[in-house]
């Protein structure tokens, strides 16, 4: 690698895994949703490889014996029929190696296969030129491909109504906006040329959401109890006029939110298998909540988060070194808390001169250095360290005396 | 994997070089390579893998004539059982016993393609990709050391990669000698007889270039490719020079016609000896890929091993016998039973032959089992093993390697080299 | 407030670091997202006109062309667009496909056409290439016409000339039209399927089916040449106890066994379009039959498929009742990856539609002009290519020039493909064209069997010295030395004397008019040294330059020498000054 090449390498994500072959297996690093831009296509490639390794037994026009034991309905001929059994090639050639039976397919061309799955199974396909969009009035339910289909039959949409998607896997690369609450339960959410909505809620077997130009919802972001949502591209959302929650997700790796800048309602990230958590333009928020991340790798990055009204809460974390990420909060008017965390240092909070609310530092049990507090100058409301053994209770003491506590000072180590 | 230029080198070292007539280099550790290919699939139970008695596999047993010595049966040679007929391959019998104490017999190399090429392939460069280098030019353009050449090609099998600046394919005409012996027999060109230049004229062309070579290295800056491109010009620019300068031992081939294999075996033998290269690779030119009639295996291994002992003799004669490693390879076997048209079709395992150059003789390593399909063995010591690996097409490569000097996790990173030669 | 202290980089070049951990983790090729650090110096205009020159016709520059780009560099793409349009655009795609499907495979013996019968009167040195070039006048023809690219598996029709029709009885009228090299396009005349080269006689005698192969080899070339996908190069493991030499216990396992199917479910249906077609037809068989009179005696033991009289002149090589015979060995019908079909052109429109196909022919077009290796293609190249290739009407002069005009084609930094070496067969059409000299060799010595008569050394890979230079001989040496190598010196050195002798000797009869072997006054011959420098090397140099003063040394240094075309001095210089163009590094390397 040229060392340039090699340098962005070391500077890129953790959710990049540069530089490594990803392991084959549910452990696998997803891909970053940014990585999609260059994804392979099915016609540059899947279609290629299911033609190579998979429809000489899984092709429609095979029958009984000549199928060599493939099941009658496993077809995989066209791309409707790769979106149908996504999950299964996802499971069968990528996760692991049991398809083809015989072998055959590099770790390459199967890591690129779920390349290709990961980023929304894209087509070269153009999206609909949305400047030409019909408006349709009232609210609409697809819960079929072949509604999708059809939907999209005469060309781009705008919807004046609500959007209701229930267990599809076609995309709809007609509708370019929607006014009303947009609504997944199962399948997935694919709006290729979307730029505005009116919410987005995302719950059930959902297992994709893809709406890669949307730049404002006009209400809340919700995706919520999806224990099969792998993957979510809004890579380029800017606004949410509402909150965003992002809940019981267990298998959501990555969540590319570069771009957000405003979000009206709390911000609550709980129960993800997210292993990075970034927002690196979100300027304030009314609340704030990241808890029970366990695979998060790195710490959550929020450098340009200066103030959190309603409260910060970092609480079940599973980053070791709490060490970066929240540059900008020098002065909140919210709370902050920080709870059950494995980290052994605060240096995230080294810019951190005043917390308006309380400071609630508790059930740290590996801290051992919390010179990340030395530039704490006030606290407004309580100051509560409780349960942290690793620093002598005289330090917290020592410390505790240079800061301005007008609420009640517990100093519990 | 390209090794560095050699320009520094090369300056001194070639002009050092002596190949004078009957000069023998110190033997020393400089292990020398003899490959030759038996091309198209041989039938390893011809000699190599006694499997007689068996319904599995039908073996030349199976076309025995009335003859009274027309009788196959295994033969111990320095431990080493070999299948002998002293009516149909007499010079199998001759061959071990004159050297079965230096040979090395291998069995059970497990290739895992079907195929000529892909066998062919694997077999030669330890690895299924056509771009990469074959052992013999690995080997050669490592341990190049001032010879003008590292490896050479007669074969017409060899695999250059990224090293043919330190490679020979000398052409099955005598081409080499036409290019180097610039007054032998060169074809005549539409009635009008080539210019020959001086020679004193083409090394004045051959420095005018060198100089504009370095020019061009200014306008390309550090561009690695291209320097890399410009080191090999420059650098072949001195070996050919070297070839033709000090002149290398072909008299034995005729230009325009194809050599006996003997003789272009002595010629190979010429060619190590005067240290005109260091690795050199032939084809044994006999029709083995069977697949109409086996028993012309038969002939086969009789002219093959015939021939093998003349070079053999020969290179002990000369005192090279401890220098230069003879390996003979071929891509692949032939199935264990016979097919509707009286030949073998081909099967993806195969033996090989070591023969001197540090090799430890009088031992068979590998087997296979029943039906033919390569056991699994300690690669250390080449001893079948149940709770062994498989001795693959790469880690016979790498040990090849190693066995000549070269380090092999270079070349086969993890992969671990067959270590049998030598134990 | 302190300041903000970022672990990862913001901005621009956040957008960059995000766009290469987008790509694989290897070195991000040139004609990816660009480094935001590299160099994008491209090189001097001449030097791409030259690169895409020989790149696309194997050929310099003309002097004309050099002349135009250097006035102008904005006709670079105008001149390079007429490149394509040439007959050596052909025959550059005609070498491509040569070495791609091996087909100039002169060491193998077994494809010689034995000089008996009608044929007594051709020497092997004429039959052999014409046996050899018959597939490839598609190739050319689809590239002199800008056909779509598809039509090399769907063309309903083929070539013929005197040699073909003897041989292969294919119709040839010797006043009718005709196309470049005497070569006649007509209608197969025995029933077979027109699918372009899927139908070529010399295709599949280059690739035979050998006793119970079932013409497995010959799908494998399909499946690895034109989709590459080699099959035939995946780990094979055969269980031992099936018996492998029993066509009944193979079809079984095929069938039956996992390991088998893997591979065998796509290969055999993919075989089962080749029945029509004898399994081989060697040299062997022709001679046996010609001495049995062409059956007229009977020959006891004969082991080819048909009639004994079917190999005699003209061949047949196809038989269509024979179509469905893989049925009387239980193997599968032909079907393609899964899609039923019957006829072997239904089998070229399923090649055409495949995108493995037109995904293929871009890494193989692209893997020619790059001199990578196919498998090293990079796929972020690949897909962008081939999108365009296809909605494009699949035109090879397209495709050629977007390979051309790619940025690693034009790059002078490390992003750029660097120098590429001169492919053999490039040096010795950019050699002929420049001096007329054909490197020509009689071969035969006294009585021959097979008698070759002119062989032509610098294409002859048995005779000759392609392969000694570093090309591939089409038989077991697959891949060509993209670089120098000391034979590859021996033979340029020796190709370049004759050569430059030629043209000397040429020059003095007043049949060369670039070239004046008489001059010897030192400001003359400068001026005809830096005339040689742009004919030769597309180099505009100044007649006191110092390389000029180079050559103008040797120049004397050789006219003081003896010469070697019987005395005349200048003549001696001007052939080594020419000599030595033709061996500059800008000659090996472009």
């Amino acid at each position: 690698m040229r060392p340039l090449a090699a340098g962005l390498c070391l500077l890129a994500l953790a959710q990049t895994s540069c530089g490594e072959d990803p392991p084959l297996g549910p452990e696998r690093t997803k891909t970053p949703s940014h990585r999609c831009a260059t994804a392979p296509t099915w016609e540059g490639f899947a279609q290629g490889m299911l033609t190579t390794w998979c429809t000489p037994c899984h092709a429609s026009s095979l029958e009984g014996t000549e199928r060599q034991g493939a099941p009658a309905e496993v077809d995989l001929d066209t791309l409707d029929d790769a979106l149908r059994w996504a999950d299964r090639i996802q499971a069968r050639t990528v996760d692991s190696a049991t398809m083809p039976p015989g072998g055959g397919p590099t770790e390459e061309e199967r890591a690129r296969l779920g390349e290709w799955l990961a980023c929304g199974l894209g087509t070269t396909e153009p999206p609909a030129p949305c400047s030409e969009a019909t408006k349709l009035d009232g609210d609409v339910r697809i819960d079929t491909d072949q509604g999708a289909h059809d939907l999209c039959a005469d060309g781009p949409l705008h919807l004046r109504g609500g959007l209701e998607v229930v267990d599809t896997l076609g995309a709809l690369g007609c509708v370019c906006a929607v006014d009303g609450p947009v609504q997944v339960d199962g399948g997935t959410l694919q709006l290729p040329a979307a730029t505005h909505l009116g919410s987005l809620s995302a719950t059930g077997a959902v297992t994709l959401v893809s709406a890669p130009l949307l730049a404002t919802l006009d209400g809340p972001l919700s995706l919520h109890d999806a224990p099969s949502l792998r993957l979510v591209d809004l890579t380029r959302l800017a606004s949410v006029k509402g909150a965003v929650t992002v809940s019981s997700t267990p298998v959501l790796e990555g969540l590319e939110l570069g771009r957000l800048t405003t979000v009206d309602g709390p911000l609550v990230v709980h129960d993800a298998g997210l292993r990075a958590l970034e927002i690196p333009r979100l300027a304030s928020a009314p609340s704030v909540a990241w808890s029970e991340l366990p695979r998060l790798q790195a710490p959550p990055l929020a450098d340009t988060l200066q103030d959190v009204p309603g409260g910060l809460v970092i609480e079940g974390v599973d980053v070791d070194d709490l060490s970066q990420g929240l540059d900008s909060l020098v002065d909140t008017t919210g709370s902050l808390t920080l709870r059950s965390l494995p980290t052994v240092g605060l240096q995230a909070l080294r810019p951190l001169n005043r917390v308006r609310g309380d400071l609630v530092i508790e059930d740290l049990p590996e801290l051992v250095d919390a010179s990340g507090l030395d530039n704490l100058e006030q606290v407004r409301g309580d100051l509560v360290i409780r349960d942290v053994p690793g620093v002598p209770l005289a330090e917290w003491e020592a410390w505790s005396d240079g800061i301005e506590v007008e609420g009640t000072l517990v100093l519990e180590p | 994997m390209p090794a560095p230029s050699r320009r520094s080198f090369l300056g001194g070292l070639l002009s050092g070089l002596a190949l004078a007539p009957g000069t023998a280099r110190a033997a020393g550790d400089e292990r020398q390579l003899l490959m030759i290919t038996a091309a198209g699939g041989w039938d390893v139970t011809y000699a190599f893998e006694p499997k007689l008695g068996l319904e599995s596999i039908q073996g030349p047993e199976v076309d025995a004539t009335d003859a009274e010595d027309d009788v196959e049966a295994v033969q111990t040679f320095s431990g080493m059982p070999v299948l002998v007929n002293p009516n149909r391959r007499p010079a199998v019998t001759s061959f071990f016993e004159r050297w079965g104490h230096r040979a090395a017999i291998v069995n059970g190399i497990w290739v895992g393609a079907i195929g000529h090429p892909s066998c062919t392939v694997r077999m030669l460069t330890g690895t299924p990709s056509t771009h990469r280098p074959d052992v013999s030019v690995i080997a050669g353009h490592e341990l190049v050391g001032a010879r003008p050449l590292g490896s050479v090609d007669f074969s017409g099998f060899g695999f250059a990669g990224d090293l043919g600046v330190t490679h020979g394919v000398m052409g099955s005409r005598g081409q080499a000698r036409a290019l180097i012996e610039r007054d032998a027999a060169l074809p005549r060109s539409g009635g009008l007889v080539p210019a020959v230049l001086p020679d004193a004229t083409q090394l004045a062309i051959d420095d005018l270039v060198r100089r504009r070579a370095e020019a061009l290295r200014g306008a390309v800056g550090s561009h690695s490719k291209s320097q890399r491109q410009l080191d090999d010009l420059v650098e072949s620019i001195d070996r050919a020079q070297a070839l033709r300068d000090r002149g290398l031992p072909l008299d034995r081939l005729d230009v325009g016609t194809e050599a006996t294999p003997d003789t272009l075996g002595l010629t190979l033998i010429d060619l190590l000896e005067r240290n005109a290269c260091r690795t050199a690779m032939m084809d044994s030119s006999f029709q083995w890929d069977t697949h109409y009639n086996t028993f012309q295996q038969h002939g086969n291994y009789d002219n093959l091993f015939a021939d093998l002992t003349l070079l053999v003799d020969e290179l002990d004669t000369r005192g090279l016998l401890d220098r230069v490693m003879v390996c003979v390879v071929s891509e692949m076997t032939r199935t264990p039973l016979i097919n509707a048209h009286g030949g073998k079709d081909h099967w993806p395992h195969t033996s090989a032959l070591f023969i001197g150059g540090g090799v430890q003789g009088g031992r068979v390593r590998g087997a296979t089992d029943d039906y033919l399909e390569s056991l699994t063995m300690d690669l250390a010591t080449g001893e079948v093993d149940p709770d062994g690996d498989l001795l693959r097409y790469d880690n016979l490569a790498a040990g090849i390697l190693d066995h000549l000097g070269v380090d092999s996790e270079r070349w086969f990173p993890g992969i671990t080299p067959f270590r049998g030669l030598s134990v | 407030m302190a300041a903000p202290t970022h672990r990862l980089p913001r901005g621009p070049v956040w957008a960059m670091v995000s766009l290469f951990a987008t790509m694989s983790c290897g070195t991000p090729g040139p004609d990816e997202v660009p480094s935001p650090e590299a160099s994008h110096d491209d090189l001097p205009v001449v030097d791409q006109l030259v690169r895409a020159s020989v790149a696309l016709r194997g050929l310099r520059p003309s002097p004309d062309d050099v002349a135009r780009v250097s006035a102008d560099p904005a006709s670079l793409t105008a001149i390079i667009e007429g490149y394509v349009e040439e007959e050596a655009f052909a025959e550059t795609l005609a070498d491509m496909h040569a070495q791609q499907l091996m087909l100039r495979a002169d060491t193998v013996p077994k494809l010689r056409l034995p000089q008996v019968g009608p044929m007594k009167g051709f020497p092997m040195g004429a039959s052999q290439p014409a046996e050899q070039e018959w597939p490839l006048q598609l190739v050319r023809h689809v590239a002199r016409n800008d056909l779509p690219y598809t039509e090399v598996v769907t063309a309903d029709y083929t070539f013929s000339n005197e040699i073909i029709a003897t041989a292969y009885g294919l119709p040839f009228d010797p006043v009718g039209p005709m196309e470049p090299g005497g070569w006649q396009k007509v209608a197969w005349h025995d029933g077979r399927p027109g699918a372009g080269l899927l139908s070529e006689t010399s295709v599949w005698r280059r690739h035979v089916s050998n006793g119970a192969n079932f013409n497995r080899l010959r799908a494998d070339v399909i499946a690895d040449r034109l989709l590459c996908d080699p099959i035939g190069g995946r780990d094979v493991s055969i269980e031992g106890s099936i018996a492998v030499s029993d066509p009944e216990e193979v079809a079984d396992a095929v069938s039956n066994q996992p390991e088998c199917v893997a591979c065998h479910q796509a290969l055999d249906p993919l075989g089962g379009f080749f029945w029509g077609f004898k399994p081989q037809i060697a040299k062997a068989s022709i001679t046996i039959a010609y001495d049995s009179d062409c059956g007229e005696r009977p020959v006891p033991g004969w082991q080819y498929s048909g009639d004994v009289a079917d190999y005699c002149y003209p061949l047949k090589t196809y038989n269509p009742e024979w179509e469905g015979d893989w049925a009387d060995w239980g193997l599968r019908p032909p079907n393609y990856y899964g899609e039923p079909a019957t006829y072997l052109d239904d089998l070229g429109v399923l090649v055409a539609d495949d995108p493995r196909f037109a995904t293929c022919t871009v890494r193989r077009f692209y893997s020619w002009f790059a001199q990578v290796h196919v498998d090293d293609v990079p796929f972020e190249v690949v897909e962008p290519l081939t999108e365009a290739f296809v909605d494009g009407g699949w035109s090879t002069r397209d495709l050629a020039l977007a390979i051309v005009s790619l940025p690693s084609f034009r790059r002078a930094d490390e992003d750029g493909l660097g120098l590429l070496a001169t492919r053999p067969e490039q040096y010795a059409r950019t050699v002929t064209e420049l001096t007329g000299y054909r490197w020509l060799g009689e071969v035969d010595d006294g009585e021959c069997k097979l008698c070759w008569g002119e062989v032509d050394l610098a294409r002859s890979a048995l005779h000759g010295y392609r392969t000694v230079a570093g090309s591939t001989d089409d038989d077991n040496i697959l891949v060509p030395t993209h670089t120098t190598t000391p034979m590859k010196w021996l033979t340029v050195t020796v190709f370049a004397q004759g050569a430059a002798g030629h043209a000397v000797a040429e020059a003095r009869e007043g049949r060369l008019s670039w070239l004046d072997p008489s001059i010897s006054d030192d400001d003359d011959a400068r001026a005809q040294i830096a005339d040689l420098f742009l004919r030769v090397l597309s180099a505009e140099v100044d007649p006191d330059a110092p390389e000029v003063d180079e050559l103008l040394d040797l120049f004397r240094t050789a006219a003081s020498s003896d010469g070697s075309d019987g005395g005349s001095e200048a003549a001696a210089g001007w052939t080594a000054v020419l000599t030595a163009l033709l061996l500059d590094p800008r000659m090996m390397l472009h």
